[in-house]
């Protein structure tokens, strides 16, 4: 991500005053490759600043972007914080994790009660089984005070 | 009418029964009363009889053609009824349509949002997955008017829904609004 520099006062001559200097760029951009380097690419002319916007093939196409928009006159910044490529994403991507949900065995607990309660399907029972494999060792020896842990539903 | 009748000839027999000849007469002139009587009588049963006939007749007529309109309106009853479960169909298929489209679309969402929409993307993407399609939708359109830049990405985004017209949009929202 971020801001890179370029000396303005080298390179092509794209802009022409009055006319719309980011779809020169875009078309730039979009002329240098063979096929389509940057999905939805959005390109934005502000002074010497050109921001570029959009999912880049790869890395290096994101590059190459970068270095096209600013080797050309006037431009001194480009802003690639909003031109990703699947490398950044999966850098860059989160989860949340989900909390883990633990459930003590009360006297009386049924795995189908159990079930019953967090699933609203009793039926469901097997999956708690199923999470608790090393924990519950025999299905039909479960006490209370036993912490088991309750999955979420897929 | 028989009750009458039969009275009349008890009422003539009695008479003739141990009467001399005058009396006889009379009773000949009550029987043929009583016999008058009975003619009438059974007359008017026959009139009413008749008017009771054109009654049932009439009732009959006006009952027929209740039950004609009932059916009528049973008819039309079906007809909205097929019409709407036509209508209910339709739309069952133009959903199934539009969230097969839906997924399509999501499938270059998916990179950076995640297949179930759980995934912050680049890290700082609110979870977009079982959002409401209204508010879905209002998002997706800010972003393609380029009024919304969530976490800074909004020109990212903006590239990415500008080919969508709002027919992909709302097919695209209702499918994240489903992901769970």
């Amino acid at each position: 991500m971020g801001m890179f520099d370029f000396l303005s006062n080298a390179g092509k001559k794209l802009f022409h005053h009055g006319e719309d200097n980011a779809e020169a760029i875009k078309k730039e951009i979009e002329g240098s490759f063979s096929e389509l380097p940057v999905d939805g690419l959005v390109v934005d002319v502000a002074d010497d600043t050109v921001t570029l916007a959009g999912l880049a093939k790869d890395i290096a196409t994101r590059e190459k972007a970068i270095l096209i928009a600013g080797n050309v006159e006037g431009v001194a910044h480009v802003n690639a914080d909003q031109l990703v490529s699947p490398e950044i994403v999966a850098a860059t991507n989160t989860r949340d994790l989900p909390e883990p949900v633990f459930y003590t065995i009360q006297k009386g607990d049924t795995l189908w009660g159990i079930s019953t309660d967090f699933y609203k399907d009793g039926s469901k029972y097997p999956l708690i089984v199923e999470a608790n494999l090393e924990v519950i060792k025999d299905a039909d020896k479960i006490y209370p005070g036993q912490a088991i842990r309750i999955p979420e539903l897929a | 009418m028989n009750k009458i009748t039969i009275l009349s000839i008890i009422t003539a027999s009695v008479l003739l029964v141990g009467c001399g000849e005058e009396s006889k007469k009379e009773a000949t002139e009550a029987a043929t009363k009583a016999v008058e009587t009975t003619t009438e009588a059974a007359g008017n049963a026959v009139k009413a009889t008749k008017e009771a006939a054109d009654k049932a007749v009439e009732a009959a007529k006006e009952a027929t053609e209740k039950a004609v309109e009932a059916t009528k309106e049973a008819a039309e009853a079906t007809k909205e009824a097929t019409a709407k479960a036509v209508d209910k169909v339709e739309k069952a298929a133009g959903d199934a349509v539009a969230d097969a489209e839906g997924a399509k679309l999501y499938a270059k969402c998916s990179g950076c949002h995640g297949a179930d929409g759980k995934t912050k993307a680049l890290g700082k993407s609110p979870v977009i997955a079982g959002q409401s399609k209204e508010d879905l939708v209002t998002k997706l359109n800010a972003y393609k008017a380029g009024t919304r830049n969530e976490a800074g990405m909004g020109t990212l985004m903006k590239g990415q829904v500008a080919s969508m017209d709002d027919k992909s949009i709302a097919a695209l929202a209702a499918y994240v609004s489903t992901l769970k």
